[in-house]
This record gives C-alpha cells, structure tokens and sequence, in this order.
C-alpha cells in the first residue's frame, strides 16, 4: 500500500514538474514498456512520463532519487529487441520521444546536435538537405532513436569513417544519476551553452577522462542524455555499389579485410543469403524462398563513392584498386547480385535509408526474431560461425534460416557479428528451442573468445562472471555518477 | 629482446585515428604548431607517420609489401623522437615507437637496412668504440690534466661520444658544475664505449647490445652505482634500450637532474646575472622517450587489456622540471615556453640516425623547430644534448637566425 501512496505522490510530483498530460499511468498504454523481443521477463513499468526539456530531466532524476524509485529510459519507438527497456524492477519509464529538436545541422564541422527523440527517419531527410549523410546502421526501423542507437553502440555501414567503436558519436549533455548536469569532451566549455566557441566535435575530455564512455553501451544505467552531438559525413556526388558472391565467410572477411587495409571503400558488409533475400524480397513471402535459393551463400556489398572534389577521378581510382584486389584474391566484383535479377538495383537506396515497410525486416519471416552479436577481429568471424552451426546443429532448428550479417567495425581493425533467429513467438515449443539456442550458443561463443560489448538480457550475467575486475570497477563508476542506483536498475552489472 | 611480431596487438588495432600526427586538443594554442610529428609534418601523406609506418611493418610482416630502396628510404626518414608513441598512448596502449624500432631490426636482420651511411657506426664501432671513427685514445683528451677524479667514488660520469669528440666543451662544464658542488666522481677512461644508442635506433640490435654488455659489464667491474650523463641520446639509451639486456642495479642521472639537487640542497648557488630571454628545448630522449623500460610479459585480452597491467612509458613522467627549475634560478633568465613542450617538445630533426642519412631533411626539421623558438620572442635557445645542439646550431647558421643556441650546463658554470 505504501508502494501506492509513494507512486501516487510521486506521479503528483511528476505532474509538477512535466506537463500533466506527459504523465501516464494507463494500464494499457504501460503494457506497450513491459515486455519486448527478447528474453527478458515481463515487467510491467510503473508510471510513464515524457519529459520535454534537459530542465524536466534533471528534475525527474531528483525526485527519483528523493524516492528511491527507479528509471528506465526509453527513446525509440517499438519494436524493441534487447530488454533494456524493461524494468527489472517496477520502475518508471522515461520516454524522450517528445524531445525531439534537431538543434544544429553543421556542414561546415559536419555534424548535427539532436535530443534523443529524433529518429532515423526524420534525421536522414533533414541531413541530406544539407548536402551530408549519416553513417548509419544496416536498414533501421524509421522510429529509432539516432542517440540511442549511436550510444549503443549499433554497428555502422561505413568503418572507413570510424575511428573508435564509439563513432559517430562525438559530445553529450546528460544528466548523471546523482541530477548534476554535465557536458562530455568539447562540449565542456569554457563557457556556457550561448558562449561556447567549441564546435562540440571533440569527443575526448574534459581533461584526462573520456567522460562520454562511460554512457556508452550502458542501456541508460550511467546517466540520461538529453542531446547529443553526432558526425556526418559529405553526401556524395556519385556513388555505386558492388557485389562479390562468395562461398563463406571466410572469403567475405578478407576480402573485407583486404579492402579496408587499404581503405579503398566506403560501405562495405557481408550478409548471407537468408538475411540478403529477407531484405530484398518483395513479394512476401512467395519469392522469398526462391531468392534464397538463387542468391550466392555470402555476397559481400562494397559501395564506392566519389564527393564534391573530383568525384570522377575518385571513383575511377577506387574502382581500379577494388577490381585489382579482387583480382588477387581470384574475385570479381559485379553490379548485380546473381540471382536476384533486378533487385540489387536497390541497395544502394536501401544502405543510405531506413527499414519503410511493414514489419521491419527482421521481423518479415516469424513475427519475431532473436539477434546474438558481438565483436571479434574479421580473421576470426568463421570460426564464430563454425562453432554457432555446430551448436545449432543439436536442435531441430533449421540452420538455413539463420540470418548472418558481419559488419566490418573501425577501419576493419574488429567486425560486428550477428546471427538472426527468427521465431514465431506463438508457438511455444519453437520459442523454448530458440531460446535453448540462443542460451548455448552465446556461451559457447563467450566461452570462445566472442567479445559481448554490448551485453543486454542474459549475456549480462555470462559476461560480467568472467569479469571481476572490471565488474568492480564500473561499480565504483556507478557509485559515483548514481549512488541511489535510480537508473535502470538490474541491468548490467549492476 | 622483443622483435616485430610482439607487436601485432599494435599493428593490429591501430584504427587511424591520426593522433600519432598531432598533439592533444588541449595542449594546443590555435592552429600553429599542432603537428608533432616531422616525418608528417614535412612529406603530408599518411605513409609518413607512426600509423604509416605500422601499417608498412604489418605488411612487410605479412609479405604482402616487398622491399625496395625507396621502402627502406622511407623507413629510415623516421627520427625516432617517439612523439607518435607517447600521443598515441593518450589515448590508447599500443607501442608505436618499439614497432618502428623493431621494423628496422628487421629490415637489418633481412641483409635491407640501415641506410648505407648508417652503417658505418657500427664499423666505427667495431674499431674505434665511438660512431665517428675518432680515435678511441682521444675519448677523454678533452678532460683537463688538472682534474680532481676520485678513483674509489661510485658516480662515473659516462662522457658519450658526441659529447667527447664534437662538443668538448659541454663536458668540460659538467665537470666543473660537479666539482663545484662538492661531487666526488670519477670516469671510465679507455672502457667507456659508445652506449649504443645510434645503433639502436638503426635496428643494428647485434652491435648495440654488444656495447651494450661491455659497458653493463665495466659499471659492475667498477662498482657504479650512479651514472651521470650529459647527453640526452645516452641517457634515454641507459633508460630504455638497457633494461631490454639486463636489470639496471645503478642510478641514471642527467646532469640536469644533478644540478637541481646541488641546488635543492644549497651545494650550488647561481648568483652571476646573465640577462637573456630564453626557451628551453626538451630533447626526447631527456623527455618524452626517458622513463624506464620496464619488461613485461602477459597476455593482451580484448580492447587491449594487458593482463598482468603492464606499465607504460607514457612520456609523462620524462626530465622536464630540473632543466627548468635551473634555468629559473638563473638570475636575469627569463624562460618563455614554446608550444610544444615536455612531451609535446618538436623533434630536433637530430636523432634516430637521421641527420648522417639524411642531411637535408634533419635540417628541415630543425629550421620549424626554430621557428617555433624565434615565435616565443626568445633570443637564446638552451638544451642539454649534443644531438640536438648540433642540429639547432646548424640551423641557425643556415637560417641566419638571430637565436643563439646554449647548452644548458654553459649557462650554469657562467652563472655560478
């Protein structure tokens, strides 16, 4: 009872410092924050509140802290797919929807400085208008959060134009657990907001500490951004993509490899033929099993560009090293994918955009689909893949619709890997072998040497076991920047 | 010793960042002097940094790049000044540096390196214990027949060959300094060799850790426990080639080091007014490149964790306040800071065997060194290293710069 009367003080708090009508406690509308597609159980949030402003922030984080009641935020919009937004304890969700000013659109620093709500699919437009692009994650849904994804970590198309696994991602205003407000790297100062001279482009600092990563990959649990500054790159003046069929994903990888180490691309990504024909399949799902079928078994997607200066000679040159490295390597590089007739032909439109059809692509085949990533170096991908078959190969689950997409990171110095396992969350036997998979696996591929950098749901637990030291540091991180343990409880380490 | 492949994790993960190139935001005062790195500085393409020349010892590792005498003339521009090694490590734990030393080993060990003229140090070497071919007799004709040395004192000041036979006079003063501050010292004679260290920065390893040995092996004979050096080069040789061959049981000391305890304690009293604006010039091997090496052995794990942690030399911890607290305590001296200083100090354009190989180059890079001296309003710049008096002076002579180069130790002996 007393859990109610805090709650209903604290939604009377809440509705002082929000706009009433940005506090919600609708049982309906509570259920969309209690369970997602993962493994996380079911936790039904309980109040939501949308703030609008850094101010409304900071004073929700206060009144948290006064009541010891946890937060959860949230920034993009459904479906979300690895339980960090589920409250492991009953707690409140933040939305950051309704924060959704696009605050500076710089061509000349080439960046932009957003709030948390905005979107792919309203920031890809609005950037372009300004002659730039976004380095962005293969095909996301329209409604996620650009910070988010970014603060997360989500792979990027583009490793050319990433020197840390942090890219693009450059300053940040958050609100620690503790209400003080603080700004990341060149951000800082000297100087408030309205003197800064800084073009907030500098990630590092202030002074010796790279305050940013400690928000990185947390899942809100270090502190709640409420804008960020994000690198863009030139839109190009021309640009075409490549396809080169290969066999597995050994050859994918050091043709990759091959190609980054002398950085002659831009895009550049390999997706097996289960994840390459959910994609382009038009016709759902009649041609889908035909286009997997006909398609190579790996086709890596190399895209090359040429920008404002010389766009031509640029592109002749990188055309000439692709072809010759593929030469060495006994490959070709081809304008259309084999086997998928003229469909290839959208690529190019799809790399630089987001998912705009119903359901997201990942979603296509079962309804549902469970994701296993993490980092390794490209020379070690197969081997990952190796193991996850022979993990798979114990259950009745069918291999050959495991989606597979490897995604060089960092000038290709490490690569995202990720498996997709599609599911049909209706029938209840497929979700228990699914999840016995996905259990196995991802302690095999720990146990390996896969490096979880982003460990959401059960990964936490297999990860941060193996990790004592570092388990104790980012304690004491969190005992400093959250004392009360207000932000996201349960998750992490945490 | 470490040879190439113990630095695949650096090759590895290097993500061309550039900042081997560049110093620190913070350190920085506007778009003037932001480089650090002369190779970059003066040729502008990637290939000619720290990051460039560990992408070409990956792929020369790797056989996928073959050698050819533009590839070893590219390697050998390097000055080895380690401003690529300690800014990376600001932000990362890779061994920039010990990569492109251990590339030239390697180019040695393949019958392709050094540059033929670097070769003749080790045939100097061989007959005459010094890199110039001096005759090895005349290693201490310099050295007053006057001198006071205390053949039972366990401080041996190791005089070093460019001090002995090219800047004479820069001995001469660090013996007055010590016996003006009551020091009791005494010197190697006919067993100081040369310390090795324009070998090694050629990846001559045989021949340097020969010298090496014999000099390791004469300072226990001689029961050194401390070992004063006036010259940057041997004293950041002594701190970090050394400890690769065996566990330094003696002290290390820099004249300058030795000086700011003569003073600290009241033994040295510099009373003469010498009236001069002054910058001071950190020579790597005195700075950035000086701390110790300490051997490390263990495992690197993912994101580069170094089980067990290994300590870095991360330039921080160099000889950057003696030199400064003396030249303070000069009286009339007045000491503006260029830019690039302590760690960030810009490379002389002397070492790494660079100015016999490539004369022209060596003198470019102490031209911007100057400019960047002359930018100060200073009218004297001071140093504390043969290497890089050298390079400067021969600088301001060819620029008809109005600078004056001083040797820190000059200035100390007018001022007691």
């Amino acid at each position: 009872m007393g859990t109610l009367e805090t709650l209903s003080g604290f939604a009377e708090a809440l509705g002082r410092v929000v706009k009433p009508e940005n506090v919600v406690s609708a049982p309906s509308i509570l259920e969309e924050y209690s369970n997602d597609i993962s493994f996380v159980e079911r936790n039904r949030p309980l109040l939501l509140v949308y703030p609008e402003s850094k101010d409304e922030v900071k004073k929700i984080v206060e009144l948290a802290n006064e009541s010891k009641i946890p937060l959860v935020p949230v920034s993009s919009g459904v479906p979300h797919f690895h339980g960090d937004t589920i409250p492991n304890q009953s707690g409140i969700i933040v939305d950051f929807r309704r924060m959704k000013r696009i605050m500076k659109i710089d061509s000349v620093s080439r960046c932009v400085m957003i709030e948390p709500g905005v979107t792919y699919g309203e920031l890809i437009p609005e950037v372009k208008k300004h002659g730039l692009k976004l380095n962005i994650p293969l095909l996301p849904r329209a409604s996620k959060s650009v910070v988010t994804s970014y603060l997360e970590r989500q792979p990027v198309l583009i490793p050319k134009y990433q020197y840390d696994y942090t890219d693009p991602l450059l300053t940040l205003e958050v609100i620690y657990g503790t209400g003080d407000e603080f700004r990341t790297g060149s951000a800082s100062g000297p100087g408030d907001m309205e003197h800064l001279k800084s073009d907030k482009v500098n990630p590092w600092g202030p002074g010796s500490i790279d305050y940013y990563r400690f928000v990185s990959g947390a899942q809100g649990t270090m502190g709640l951004v409420t804008w960020a500054t994000v690198k863009t790159e030139l839109l190009p003046a021309i640009q075409k993509v490549y396809f080169v069929p290969v066999t597995d994903a050994g050859q994918a990888t050091t043709l990759m490899n091959n190609l980054l180490r002398k950085r002659v691309v831009d895009e550049c990504l390999a997706l097996n033929n289960v994840n390459l024909a959910t994609i382009l399949t038009d016709d759902w799902p009649g041609d889908y099993k035909i286009l997997k079928n006909d398609l190579p078994l790996w086709t890596v997607i190399i895209c090359i560009a040429g920008y404002q200066r010389h766009p031509e000679e640029r592109m002749a040159i990188q055309g000439k090293y692709l072809f010759d490295i593929c030469k060495g390597l006994g490959m070709r590089p081809q304008s259309d994918i084999p086997g998928a007739g003229s469909r290839g032909d959208s690529i190019l439109e799809l790399l630089s955009n987001w998912w705009d059809k119903e359901p997201y692509w990942k979603l296509r085949k079962k309804g549902a689909c469970y994701d296993i990533f993490f980092l390794t170096p490209l020379s070690k991908a197969s081997e990952f893949i190796n193991l996850m078959k022979n993990a798979y190969s114990r259950y009745q689950y069918q291999f050959s619709e495991i989606g597979c997409y490897i995604q060089p990171m960092v000038q290709g110095r490490g690569c995202h890997c990720e498996f997709n396992l599609p599911c049909d969350k209706s029938d209840t036997n497929e979700v228990a072998e699914v999840k016995s998979l996905f259990m196995e696996a991802s302690a095999t591929l720990i146990r390996n040497g896969a490096f979880f950098s982003r460990p959401y749901g059960p990964w936490a637990d297999m990860v941060f076991s193996r990790y004592a030291e570092g388990v104790t540091a980012l304690k004491k991180l969190k005992g400093i920047f959250d004392p009360n343990n207000i932000l996201n409880p349960g998750k992490m380490c945490f | 010793m470490e040879t190439l492949k113990d630095y695949i994790y650096t090759m590895e993960s290097c993500n061309s960042c550039g900042q081997c190139r560049f110093i620190l935001g913070p350190k920085s005062k506007g778009r003037e002097f932001v480089e650090i790195c002369p190779i970059y500085s003066r040729y502008l393409y990637e290939s000619y940094s720290g990051q460039g020349l560990i992408n070409t010892a990956q792929e020369l590792l790797e056989g996928t790049l073959g050698y050819g005498d533009e590839l070893i003339k590219h390697i050998y521009t390097c000055t080895t000044c380690g401003a690529c090694d300690i800014n990376c490590k600001s932000v990362r734990d890779m061994e920039v540096l010990d990569t492109i030393l251990a590339l030239r080993a390697k180019c040695v060990e393949d019958g392709q390196g050094p540059m033929p003229e670097q070769r003749k140090y080790a045939e100097y070497v061989e007959k005459q214990h010094n890199i110039f071919g001096e005759d090895h007799d005349q290693r201490f004709g310099w050295l007053p027949e006057d001198t006071n040395l205390s053949e039972g004192a366990d401080m041996v000041y190791f005089v070093g060959c460019s001090t002995a036979y090219l800047y004479p006079d820069i001995a001469r003063n660090t013996v007055k300094i010590m016996h003006a501050g009551g020091i009791n010292f005494k010197v190697m004679d006919a067993e100081e060799y040369c310390c090795g260290a324009p070998l090694w920065r050629t990846g001559q390893l045989a021949e340097a850790r020969k010298l090496a040995e014999h000099n390791l092996e004469t300072f226990t004979k001689q029961n050194v426990k401390t070992l004063v050096v006036s010259c940057a080069e041997c004293y950041g040789t002594f701190k970090g080639f050394y400890p690769r061959i065996a566990e330094l049981d003696f002290e290390v000391l820099h004249i300058t080091e030795v000086i700011q305890r003569l003073l600290r304690e009241g033994k040295l009293k510099l009373n003469k007014v010498l009236e001069m604006k002054a910058t001071y010039h950190d020579p790597c091997l005195l700075g950035r490149l000086s701390e110790l090496y300490i051997p490390w052995e263990g495992e690197i794990k993912a994101f580069g964790y170094h089980d067990p942690p290994k300590k870095f030399r991360r330039g921080t911890n160099g000889v950057y306040e003696a030199p400064r607290e003396i030249l303070k305590a000069i009286p009339g001296l007045e000491l503006v800071e260029m830019i690039r200083n302590a760690e960030n100090s810009f490379c002389c354009g002397g070492g790494g065997g660079v100015p016999t190989a490539f004369p022209d180059f060596s003198l470019w890079v102490a031209s911007e060194r100057l400019k960047e001296a002359e930018a100060t309003g200073a009218d004297v710049i001071v140093s504390c290293c043969p290497f890089c008096e050298s390079s400067l002076s021969n600088a301001i002579d060819k620029s008809k710069s109005s600078l004056r180069y001083r040797d820190l130790t000059e200035l100390v002996v007018r001022a007691i």
